[in-house]
């Protein structure tokens, strides 16, 4: 079967000379929920920005149905079916919560967009009742609801989160992942970052680690939790704690 | 002296005032990353400081007040250095399009009452027969300009020393870190703010000393002598010799008065006495397609650091 | 005082227009363009141009001198100006656009500011020139003020066209995509908004813009090459005190600054006029940098 999405030594940097990833190979089914964890630094986020075309790619490909995909512009990943939610600034904080929602829906027909915007707002009743206020205005939770429901309207292949749980109340990470976990289970790629190891690895399938900008140990996510390295290096407290 | 000796010695002591300019404005820009929209209106405040204080007293004129030429270049610095730091105040903490918004206003504005605050400045007759240094000692025209140039050059060399000291220092590499990366230098425990208001003071300064400069070699100050387009000259001057570097400065100086007198003189002889004026549309022309082609194609300009015009931001 | 105001009225429209494309072009594009005034100059006398190369009289409609001949050279001086302002871009702008950091893109617009200027003044020459010889006679309010009706009209279409700018940018699907472009150019384009598009409906808006505020200026006062020149402060001062990104702020900034300008000329000499909308901008950066209308820095409204 060939990966929705597969990374092969990816090598990339913001700078030219000055690669963050050093060789990141890793790949999502169809249906699959994957989860990247690893120390700071190691250049988690960078390897989703590089997918999104945000960062440039020196070596290695990427491929998307298997298909070339190193390097796209970011501009066209949403028309093509890959959805990013990035950690921060993931919400047009100057907009309301419904001209958020309409700018998810944008290359949809006016029929469709207004009935994922109704799915979207039946997921999430507080964003319907919130529609006309600005994002800007938001809790933690709730931003991070209106981001995911937004990357969601396009009704993705992939979809990608640079640390979904980052500053939220554990029962709403659990909430968020839960949500992840049906979207799997409905067939979407799910590849998502992040530091809350332990439960992102409880709900997701397969876990990739990354240190030092390459891909390190991969396994399912059970035997990674039970995997005696992975649990002392990086399931520790200070693996956890560490922002 | 011959008549081209004569000129070239003209010509060189422009050049080498210009040059001091350039040495205000490459430490504010090549040194710093402050732009500078406005650096006509330090020179002349310079100028005309230094011609109010040393100008002989005259019943229909504020000032006059016959200080010694070492007098007239201290008023110089200190009220183009003033004027630089009201600018600095009130704009260095905001983004910095807003500095290059309001020097191009102090440009104006000094413009603006040069011509129309005549008791002050003589209006559009400008100030006229005011004293030169080393006149009385010499006597003589051609002596005058000999030593005049002899006197820009020195001042010359002892900005440029004064400079290159001052960049090596402490404080000139903090310049620079705060130009590459103003977080950096903020996390070292400088306050980014106050040491861009001194770079740009000290800059305002010497362009303010220029001016002096250029009133004592003359005698005479008027508004025709500081048209907008001057800053834009200085800024060519900068840039072609490569901003950041001293040399540079000078370098870019005489090419740039080079080309500018040049293509005057050309044009002046080619085109038809009725098409004059367009003519001297072309000379700008020429300096704002000097400006942009540097920027795109050698932004080291002959001489500069390689990253001084255009410090790349990581991450775009 | 009264006429003061009234001609407040008509110079603030004008400054307007051109703010308005300054504070799209600054909120969107994050682009502080020196060469924006330029613009209005260029549309001026390109309109001049038509009028001159196909023979066709300014005209008049009832008591305006915007007749069809003249309606008809503006629009395509519109055009030419876009062209003017994605030539600049695609030529000089987009090679340093991400590569340089952002005040040497400012730096280069003013070398293109120059260049435009003096070639206007290379092919048109540095004297005056008027669209139409014809005299008009002015509209009188009681003993208070004589209005000339170019000058209502002006302000008129000025209030009609920013009121069409703003439905586009509240309501259209393209606005709202400026809008977000304008907040988070990254997060847009992981919407799949199209920074090209944007650049080309920006530049398209603020020249347009640009060539009706020069044509505007042409028939209320006159064309000269340093149109641009003079409006340049007004301008900035008009986006800053609207906030930056902020339309209906440029607007109300164009307004306030023109008729700062024409109250304090009661008092002040006119040979300051210039140096008034200065100090303006000084007062609003020094107490109320973000505008009075509470800009985005990076935002469109």
């Amino acid at each position: 079967m060939t990966p929705v999405l597969e990374m092969r030594g990816v090598v990339g940097g913001y700078v030219p000379d000055l690669p963050i990833l050093h060789g990141v190979t890793l790949h999502v089914n169809r249906g699959e929920f994957v989860t990247i964890i690893g120390p700071n630094g190691a250049g988690k986020s960078t390897a989703m920005k590089a997918v999104a075309g945000l960062v440039r790619i020196s070596d290695g490909q990427v491929l998307v149905d298997g298909e070339e995909f190193t390097n796209h512009p970011t501009e066209d990943m949403a028309d093509l079916g890959l959805a990013f939610v990035p950690q921060t600034s993931n919400i047009f904080g100057t907009l309301t919560i419904a001209d958020n929602l309409r700018l998810g829906a944008r290359s949809l027909t006016k029929a469709v967009a207004a009935e994922r915007i109704e799915a979207a707002y039946a997921r999430f009743p507080i964003l319907r009742e919130l529609s006309r206020s600005l994002a800007g205005g938001l809790s933690g939770g709730q931003r991070q609801m209106l981001a995911v429901a937004r990357a969601l309207l396009s009704a993705p292949r992939i979809i990608m989160l640079d640390e979904p749980s980052a500053g939220l109340a554990p029962n709403i990470v659990q909430e968020v992942f839960g949500l992840l976990r049906g979207l799997a289970d409905e067939g979407v790629a799910v590849l998502m970052v992040e530091q809350n190891a332990k439960s992102a690895m409880r709900v997701s399938d397969r876990t990739y680690v990354l240190a030092e900008g390459r891909s390190r140990i991969d396994g399912t996510s059970e035997q990674m939790l039970n995997d005696p390295e992975v649990k002392s290096i990086y399931l520790g407290d200070a693996g956890r704690k560490r922002t | 002296m011959t008549g081209l000796l004569a000129y070239s010695v003209f010509f060189l002591t422009i050049a080498g005032i210009y040059a001091i300019i350039v040495m205000g404005l490459n430490i504010q820009w090549g040194f710093t990353g402050l732009f500078n929209a406005g650096v006509v209106g330090f020179y002349a405040i310079g100028a005309y400081t230094c011609a109010v204080l040393i100008g002989p007293d005259r019943t229909f004129l504020f000032g006059g007040f016959g200080l010694p030429f070492a007098g007239g270049m201290l008023g110089a610095v200190v009220a183009a250095g003033l004027a630089g730091l009201v600018v600095a105040l009130v704009t260095l903490r905001l983004s910095e399009e807003y500095l290059a918004i309001a020097t191009f206003g102090i440009g104006i504005s000094v413009q603006l009452v040069a011509i129309n605050a005549a008791g002050l400045t003589g209006g559009t007759n400008g100030l006229y027969g005011l004293p030169r240094p080393f006149w009385n000692l010499t006597g003589d025209v051609a002596v005058f300009n000999l030593v005049y140039f002899a006197f820009v050059l020195v001042i010359l060399g002892l900005i440029w020393a004064a400079l290159a000291r001052l960049i090596r220092s402490p404080w000139g590499r903090l310049l620079r870190a705060i130009r590459e990366d103003d977080v950096a230098a903020r996390s070292l425990g400088k306050s980014p703010v106050r040491v861009r208001i001194q770079s740009f003071v000290i800059g305002s300064g010497i362009m303010g000393l220029a001016g002096a400069l250029y009133t004592g070699y003359i005698g005479f100050v008027s508004p025709i002598d500081f048209i907008p387009i001057l800053t834009f000259q200085i800024w060519a001057m900068l840039i072609v010799g490569g901003s950041g570097s001293l040399l540079g400065g000078v370098v870019g100086s005489l090419v740039i008065w080079l080309v500018w007198t040049g293509s005057g003189t050309l044009l002046s002889r080619v085109a038809p006495p009725e098409l004059q004026a367009q003519a001297s549309a072309v000379q700008v022309i020429l300096i704002g397609l000097i400006i942009v082609l540097t920027i795109l194609f050698r932004p080291a300009g002959l001489i500069g650091e390689p990253r001084a015009v255009t410090p790349a931001r990581r991450g775009g | 005082m009264i006429q003061a105001i009234a001609d407040g009225l008509s110079t603030g429209a004008i400054i307007a227009l051109g703010a308005m494309g300054v504070t799209l072009v600054m909120g969107i594009l994050r682009f502080t363009n020196f060469a924006h005034a330029e613009y209005l100059t260029w549309g001026g006398y390109m309109a001049l141009f038509v009028l001159s190369a196909t023979g066709l009289e300014a005209g008049s409609l009832g008591p305006f001198s915007l007749g069809p001949g003249l309606i008809l050279a503006m629009l395509v001086a519109m055009v030419l100006t876009v062209a003017l302002a994605l030539i600049a871009d695609r030529l000089v702008f987009h090679r340093l656009r991400g590569k340089v950091n952002h005040i040497t893109l400012v730096f280069a617009s003013f070398g293109v500011a120059l260049i435009v200027r003096y070639v206007i003044h290379l092919l048109f020459g540095g004297s005056a020139q008027y669209y139409s010889n014809d005299l008009r006679f002015a509209w009188r309010i009681g003993d208070l003020a004589s209005v000339m009706p170019d000058q209502v009209l002006v302000f008129v279409v000025t209030l009609v066209v920013a009121g069409g700018l703003y439905t586009f940018l509240r309501y259209s699907a393209l606005g709202l995509a400026m809008r977000a472009a304008a907040e988070n150019p990254a997060l847009s384009a992981i919407n799949g908004v199209r920074f090209r598009t944007i650049l080309l409906v920006t530049w398209t808006i603020g020249g347009a813009l640009a060539a009706m505020s020069g044509v505007f200026y042409g028939v209320t006062v006159q064309l000269r090459p340093d149109v641009g020149f003079q409006l340049l402060l007004p301008i900035f001062a008009a986006a800053i005190l609207g906030g930056i990104g902020n339309v209906v702020g440029a607007l109300a900034g164009g307004f306030i600054v023109a008729l700062v300008e024409a109250v304090a000329l009661l008092w002040i000499p006119s040979g300051y006029k210039l140096a008034i909308p200065f100090i303006v901008l000084l007062l609003v950066l020094w107490l109320r940098p973000t505008g009075l209308f509470r800009g985005t820095s990076g935002g469109a409204k």
